[in-house]
């Protein structure tokens, strides 16, 4: 009798955790955002966001090392608020839309820094170039869609927050008065597939 | 500290553009003909052209990069590269044949290597849009040294089209790139206020393949990998035929030709200046 309480007290632990071991997750773009803020003269940081991204990620809580995130974000869908510096942005003087189309980021390591937190390092390759970043990451939250039309599927979400230099990159065009330092400003939530 | 001695002053787009450039092409210029002597000197000072421009270059977009990937990391070789070939030329004396051959020759690399992002996933439509660009590089170089045996036309009809390029490159939102062609425009300008009113200097293989291969790259640039107006860029074509198309109503030499040659060559860069202000294409 003993035995089964603690065989049903462990399918209860189990079942109640939100995410098994490295569990797929599809972002969903239509609750996730990629924002940044660069400065401008110094006076204020201008918000911006890119609109079209895709991508997935693993995600288990008990085993940290074995999560990782794969995002394309496709780079002529940049929204500063403004067409015509949206174009600029567009142009060779930034992100250079027409030769390349997205920005690439590959997890290839997940670290845990606290309950809640961590740090994800990955590469990122923008403008052609790849070089490694390494972003703060906090969990938010996992656990089955309460809404009804997506089914109790399981869903997880974070945050991620870090800075980057867009000169390691190449992307030297209006410094420094546009500043050198790049705010990411991303929110991620994904359904497990 | 003088305030003209102030590091931020490079900063400043009117000097990126326009006194850097200048000042750059002409002491360059006349030190090269100091330097080299009455002969080799004064076939050698348009390198100053070049110089110039990469000058201008490091300030606007930054030292270049040593991993070139995007168009305009590759402009500055192409600048650099188009001097050196230029210069060989020019130092060898070279038959006709192989000036001929380094003008379809590197207009053609230098395309190859700009495009190679395109040419990687080419369609049938990328064709449509190289083909043409190509065709009008290699004829536009064609021109410009066609134009450079008589005194100092080809740098006049040169610096209109990079005039215009500057303006087309500007409505068509490419801020760099328009800093580039006007930046082109002023050390093209130092070294033709050195040839004013008497041509002093040759317009040789080296400002053919340096400033005018340049000008065409970054055309092709513009045309390739921005939403500038690509029938503006067509009407700049006119400029680098400006001494033929009026060539009625200018003088046969004297210090008045310069000028007058340059307000016609100036009529198509301004119609193109036009064409790309009443019609900005969508970026893509």
């Amino acid at each position: 009798m003993r035995a089964l309480h603690v065989l049903l007290a462990l399918a209860t632990a189990l079942l109640s955790l939100p995410a098994s071991a490295a569990d797929r997750f599809k972002i969903d773009p239509t609750h996730s955002s990629f924002g940044f803020l660069i400065g401008h003269l110094g006076y204020a940081q201008v918000l911006g966001r890119f609109g079209e991204f895709e991508g997935e990620f693993s995600f288990s809580q008990t085993d940290i090392a074995a999560n990782t995130i794969r995002l394309s974000i496709k780079s002529a869908s940049i929204d500063t608020n403004l067409k015509a510096r949206d174009d600029h942005l567009r142009s060779p003087d930034f992100f250079n839309a027409a030769e390349f189309p997205a920005l690439h980021f590959v997890s290839t390591r997940v670290e845990k820094s606290g309950e809640m937190s961590g740090k994800v390092t990955g590469n990122l390759t923008l403008l052609g170039v790849t070089k490694p970043v390494t972003l703060d990451v906090t969990f938010n939250k996992a656990a089955p869609h309460p809404l009804p039309r997506y089914n109790q599927v399981l869903t997880s979400g974070f945050s991620v927050r870090g800075t980057i230099k867009r000169s390691d990159w190449g992307m030297k065009y209006g410094l420094p008065g546009l500043s050198d330092d790049v705010q990411l400003i991303i929110e991620i939530e994904g359904h497990k597939i | 500290m003088p305030s003209w001695l102030n590091p931020t002053l490079l900063n400043d787009p009117v000097v990126q553009t326009a006194a850097l450039p200048l000042l750059c092409a002409t002491v360059v210029a006349i030190l090269l003909r100091l330097v080299a002597g009455p002969g080799r000197g004064a076939a050698l000072a348009g390198a100053g052209i070049t110089i110039g421009f990469i000058a201008a270059y490091v300030t606007i977009i930054g030292t270049p990069s040593l991993e070139p990937r995007g168009s305009v990391q590759k402009l500055v070789y192409i600048a650099a590269g188009g001097l050196i070939v230029g210069t060989l030329v020019d130092l060898w004396n070279a038959r006709r044949w192989i000036r001929w051959a380094a003008l379809l020759g590197w207009p053609t690399l230098a395309l190859a290597w700009l495009a190679e992002n395109r040419l990687a996933q080419a369609t049938v439509e990328t064709w449509y849009l190289i083909g043409p660009i190509w065709a009008a590089m290699v004829l536009s170089l064609g021109r410009l040294e066609h134009a450079a045996r008589r005194e100092i036309d080809a740098g006049i009809v040169l610096l209109a089209f990079a005039i215009g390029l500057g303006a087309v490159a500007l409505f068509g939102r490419s801020a760099s790139l328009a800093q580039l062609a006007l930046a082109l425009a002023a050390a093209l300008g130092g070294f033709l206020l050195l040839n004013w009113p008497r041509a002093r200097f040759a317009f040789g293989a080296s400002v053919v393949l340096g400033a005018g291969g340049t000008a065409v790259a970054l055309a092709a640039t513009l045309a390739l990998f921005t939403g500038a107006n690509r029938w503006a860029l067509g009407a700049l074509l006119l400029c680098l035929l400006a001494d033929l198309l009026f060539r009625r109503v200018l003088p046969k030499s004297g210090a008045l030709r310069a000028p007058i040659l340059a307000l016609c060559a100036g009529l198509p860069a301004l119609a193109a200046g036009g064409i790309a202000y009443y019609i900005v294409r969508d970026s893509m």
